[in-house]
Parts: C-alpha cells; sequence; structure tokens
C-alpha cells in the first residue's frame, strides 16, 4: 500500500467505530427478517454479529473495505429521506422499509452491499445462537 | 523499523498442498529450505470446521473475495499454514479421463499425459490417507445417491484426504497439509515461517536473488528481505501472479484466470435429511463431468441461513424444522477467462472474470437437472436461487430456472481458481514451462493451481499434489 494511503487508513481506522450503531440496526434488521417475524433475536449473538461484520470489513481489501464503509454511512443517512430519521434511529418497521427500498434499487451495488450484509451477519449470528450446530469434522 | 535478514538455498513461499509438497520434498532431499507463509499457524481443531471462528482465522479477507464482472463471483481462499487443504472438503477427486491428454496436446506441456503422471498419482495415494466415510452413507449424500438413480444418472461417493483411527474421534481427522506434510517438513530439518508475507522478488538479468515483504512479530510488523538461490513460488492463483507482477515480470501474468462457478440451493423434505454430525457430505453425480457437477453441502443452520434464497412462506415453521433441509449445489466448469491485477496503491489481488451468459446458462441448466433429481429422490420444496421469487413445489416449476438465471439476483460462489500462470513449452503463451519453470528466469519456479491450463472441472487437490511432486523430481534430477 502506498504511503498515502497508509497515512489515509490509519486515519480512517477510528472513524469506522462510526459504523458500529449502523450496522448492529441494520444485521439486526435482516436477522430478523431470515429468522421470520414473531421469532426473539438473541441480543448476545446479534452484538457479536454486528462486532463480527466491523471486523470483515476491517479484514476486506482496503479498495473494497473503504467504499463499504462509506456506503454504510450512506446506507444510514437514506434513512432520513424514507423515514426522517438516520436508519440506526428507525423504528423496525420503517427499517425494514428501507432495506426493500434499497433491494429493489436498480443499482447493483445496492443489491451487493445487502447481501454481504445479510450473508455474513446471518452466518455469525447463528453460528452464535446455534454453535452446536456449526461443529463439523472435529 | 529494523529489517530482518534471513538466508537460505531454497526459499518457498506458501504452504498450502502445492508449496507443502515442494517444501517436504526439497527439505527430505537435504536442501537447506525456508517456508514462508502469509497466514498463521493454526491446528485443524483450532476452530470448527466451516465455522465463523475458522473463517476469520484461515480464510483471506475472512472469507469474502469478489471476482468482479457481469455477475460478481465471490471467491474463497485459505491464507494459513496449510493453505485451502485447511478448508476444503478435503475430496481426492482424480482428473477427469481425457483431461491430462487434451492439456499436453494443446498447451504443449511435456511428460505430462495419463501414463507420465500415473506415478506421481500412485506416490500421493500412497502416502496420503485417501478414503471413503466408514458405515453407511450421510442423509443428503443418501439423497442424491437415490435421485441420481431415479434420473438414470451415475453418481458416486468421492473419497477424501481423511483418516480414521480405530479407536479416534467418530468423524475422523482431515488429512490437511499441517498434519502430514507440514510435519514432515520441519522433521526434515526446514524452516517454517508463518505470519511473513512475500511482496516482490528482487529479479536482475532473469535471475531472482532476495524476496522483500513483511513478517508480523510479537513487537508488530516488520520489513523483511530473504535471501536465497533458489525460489518457488506456491501463494496460489491470486498471490503468485501478484508477487511476480510486483517484481516487473508482466506479459501474461495474471491474464488466464478460471474457475468453477457454483449455485447452492437448499432443499425440504418430508423427513429429517440433515445430520451436520455426519460431516462433510460426500457424493456427486458425476454423469456429466467435468462440465457439471452435482453434490450436497455443508448444511449445519449457520449454513442453511445463509442459503435460504427467495421468497419463503412459513419461514418460522419451516427452520422450526430445519433438519428437514439440506443444502445442494451445482458446480460448472466456467467459460470465461478472468484476471489478477494490482490496483495502483493497494496490495491486494484485484480481481475480474465474466461470469457471462454461457455461465449463467449452464448454471441454469444444473439447477433444471439437480431440481428435478431432488423431486425425483422425494423433495417437497427447492428454495429458489434467484432472489425475491417464489420457492418451487413442484417439478414442473423448476423448468423457470432451465431458461438460464438473471445476471445479479443469484449468489454465484467459487472455491477452486486456476490458470493465472499457465504452462506449457511456448512462452508466446504459458508463463512457466512444462515443469514449472518460469519462462525467461533461471531459478524461478511456479508449483501451485495458478500453473494448471484450465479448469480441472473437480476438486484439484490431488492433481495439484501429483504435479507438484513430479516438477520437485525433474528439479532434484
Amino acid at each position: 500500500m502506498s504511503p498515502l494511503l497508509r497515512r489515509l487508513n490509519a486515519r480512517l481506522r477510528p472513524a469506522e467505530r462510526a459504523l458500529d450503531p449502523v450496522i448492529h440496526a441494520l444485521v439486526s434488521t435482516l436477522v430478523a427478517e431470515a429468522a421470520g417475524a414473531g421469532v426473539p433475536i438473541d441480543e448476545r449473538a446479534l452484538a457479536t454479529a454486528a462486532q463480527a461484520m466491523r471486523g470483515r470489513i476491517g479484514l476486506m481489501p482496503r479498495f473494497l473495505g473503504l467504499p463499504m464503509a462509506g456506503a454504510t454511512l450512506f446506507f444510514d443517512a437514506s434513512g432520513v429521506v424514507a423515514g426522517g430519521r438516520p436508519f440506526r434511529l428507525l423504528p423496525d418497521e420503517q427499517r425494514r422499509k428501507v432495506v426493500e427500498l434499497w433491494r429493489k434499487a436498480p443499482i447493483s451495488f445496492f443489491q451487493d452491499f445487502l447481501e454481504f450484509y445479510g450473508k455474513m451477519g446471518i452466518f455469525v449470528y447463528f453460528s452464535e445462537v446455534a454453535p452446536e450446530g456449526a461443529e463439523e469434522d472435529a | 523499523m529494523k529489517r530482518v535478514v534471513h538466508d537460505c538455498e531454497i526459499l518457498v513461499i506458501g504452504s498450502g498442498p502445492g508449496g507443502a509438497t515442494t517444501a517436504a520434498l526439497l527439505a527430505e532431499a537435504g536442501h537447506d529450505v525456508l517456508l514462508v507463509e502469509e497466514g498463521g499457524h493454526h491446528l485443524p481443531d483450532s476452530a470448527p470446521a466451516f465455522s465463523s471462528l475458522e473463517t476469520e482465522q484461515k480464510y483471506r479477507n475472512g472469507g469474502l473475495t469478489p471476482a468482479f464482472g457481469k455477475t460478481k463471483v465471490t471467491y474463497v481462499e485459505g491464507r494459513c499454514v496449510g493453505g485451502g487443504s485447511e478448508i476444503n472438503a478435503a475430496l481426492a477427486h482424480p482428473p477427469v479421463p481425457g483431461t491430462l491428454t487434451d492439456w499436453a496436446q494443446r498447451f504443449q506441456i511435456r511428460e505430462f499425459g495419463p501414463e507420465a503422471m500415473e506415478p506421481w498419482f500412485d506416490a500421493v495415494l500412497r502416502e496420503a490417507s485417501v478414503t471413503s466415510q466408514p458405515g453407511p452413507l450421510d442423509p443428503a449424500s443418501l439423497l442424491i445417491k437415490e435421485g441420481a438413480e431415479a434420473m438414470g444418472w451415475a453418481s458416486a461417493e468421492v473419497q477424501r484426504f481423511w483418516s480414521y483411527p480405530a479407536q479416534g474421534p467418530r468423524r475422523g481427522v482431515r488429512q490437511s497439509m499441517t498434519v502430514t506434510l507440514v510435519p514432515r517438513f520441519l522433521a526434515a530439518g526446514g524452516h517454517l515461517l508463518p505470519r511473513t508475507r512475500v511482496r516482490s522478488l528482487t529479479i536482475k538479468g532473469g535471475e531472482a536473488r532476495s524476496a522483500l515483504g513483511t513478517t508480523v512479530t510479537e513487537t508488530g510488523r516488520q520489513p523483511i528481505e530473504i535471501h536465497f538461490q533458489k525460489v518457488f513460488l506456491c501463494g496460489g492463483p491470486t498471490q503468485s501472479p501478484l508477487i511476480l507482477r510486483r517484481s516487473g515480470i508482466r506479459g501474461k501474468v495474471g491474464d488466464g484466470l478460471r474457475l468453477h462457478p457454483m449455485v447452492r440451493v437448499a432443499a425440504r423434505f418430508d423427513r429429517e435429511v440433515n445430520d451436520p454430525a455426519a460431516g462433510v457430505p460426500v457424493q456427486q453425480v458425476v454423469q456429466f463431468k467435468p462440465e457439471l457437477t452435482l453434490g450436497c453441502s455443508q448444511a449445519a443452520l449457520p449454513h442453511l441461513m445463509m442459503w435460504l434464497g427467495g421468497e419463503v412462506e412459513d419461514r418460522e415453521a419451516k427452520l422450526a424444522d430445519w433438519k428437514k433441509i439440506a443444502l445442494f449445489y451445482v458446480l460448472v466448469t466456467g467459460r470465461g477467462v478472468g484476471r489478477v491485477r494490482n490496483l495502483p496503491g493497494f496490495d491486494e489481488a484485484f480481481t475480474a472474470y465474466p461470469c457471462d451468459d454461457a455461465d449463467m446458462d449452464a448454471l441454469g441448466d444444473g439447477l433444471h437437472k439437480l431440481g428435478r433429481m431432488l423431486f425425483a429422490a422425494g423433495a417437497v420444496e427447492l428454495f429458489n436461487p434467484v432472489a425475491g421469487r417464489p420457492s418451487l413445489t413442484r417439478v414442473e416449476d423448476v423448468e423457470s430456472l432451465r431458461t438460464g438465471l438473471p445476471h445479479g439476483k443469484v449468489t454465484v460462489s467459487a472455491i477452486h481458481l486456476f490458470a493465472t500462470c499457465p504452462m506449457g513449452e511456448d512462452p508466446a503463451r504459458a508463463v512457466v514451462d512444462s515443469f514449472g519453470k518460469l519462462h525467461g528466469a533461471r531459478n524461478v519456479w511456479l508449483n501451485d493451481a495458478s500453473i494448471l491450463p484450465e479448469c480441472t472441472g473437480v476438486n484439484p487437490q490431488l492433481t495439484l499434489m501429483a504435479l507438484a511432486r513430479r516438477n520437485v523430481a525433474r528439479f532434484l534430477g
């Protein structure tokens, strides 16, 4: 990585913590959708999944991690347009609407964005709530 | 920060099946070998297989790396001592008959036909524990077997690099590099340097003299310089070409990327068919190899949740009964040719693969076959792999998949990558010669999946290990 990008990276790392509440809210919405209405969400597993997702962004190649972090903040801001408040502050029903808007948007990156959080967030969440189910080849 | 300097006779970069085989055989032949690996050294039981922890520990980029194209293909690579052998299904699949002969002729590869390669396959199989699962087939494999029989298609159990000790764990032990060739390498006096990343080679006048990179120590990341007489690049199909390109070797390096696009689909039955304790299912439909493979995947609840696509009615009730759901896949030999590049200013690989209409049509055809077979085996519902579409509940419904899959609406993944530095005698078409030696260089060899000229159509680990043995034997004379 070039020295300029390395310095920029170092400055952005603390800023990535601003992603935490957005990621938590988004993973919560996607997990609830995947588990089905009425299934209680395990808050400890959700917190672990949200934390793990920020870690995954850190593990991505930086040319993907930086846009993903930016898109996460943009996604949060899109809640203002759709529901009058940032996504992380919206009630559950309106969060679902914002997710649905992104899912149906004719921009493939929006679908990729939701797929990343959907697939990996759900995988980590259910690895936490059903660890015995994840065990294999021990 | 002070630069750490190492000296060795032979440097091996990367410790997957190609690198571990290379390093062990060279060390056992009495050479002074340093094996460097970008990832950490984790033993197989350091994390449950296919778990979230394992993806963080042993996968490059935490498990998700996209190859960009009309439809994005997400691929996985190992990044740990042992490489892909630590994270794959360990299937020991011989090449499909005709593949080696075809490659030998079309790519001008010497001493590469089935007869020439037979001793090297025999040597791998003699030394490794390659075996069938003891006892009856797992329930998901049984569904493949029964469904294939109903369709009149051939299916078979694929043997694995696995060991089932009489008194050991019920599910046996994966025979990955960390329990086989890496210990042999160390016992022969080889030196292993994990968490060490080689960024480039210093090459002058066709001769490589040193490798530059970084190593992670207890005090942080340190620059490293390794002096050697000879070097083997075994970093895999994305990393080996990157190192060469950063070293000023470009040409066709990184140009010929091939892969096996794959789509997973979950199916529900009216009885329990999912036993996570049974391990990785091993039955495959072999009727259409190498163009198409139908099989079943690891399907613990976290995996199922990832792949339950489409619009699902009564999701709660079905998930409460999740052991009635199993996970299957369609794997095709990709038609596209992609590339691996360095993006200016970034260290990581940028990968592009044109998963175009031909690949999507092949996947659709495979899903059509798989769907018919699963209904024949008693499936009551196929969860639609196309986002936003309803489940398929009748065999007639699978016709909708046959006409091809829509770009951007299906999750396409890949686990086998190839051919970014293909072998062959013609330097205009090949990056390395018939035995892995870099064209135009005196002391650089490649010995990993990057030198295979095309897709194998099957899990490549056995082919790679045999090829690596052959190339080391030639090197040793």
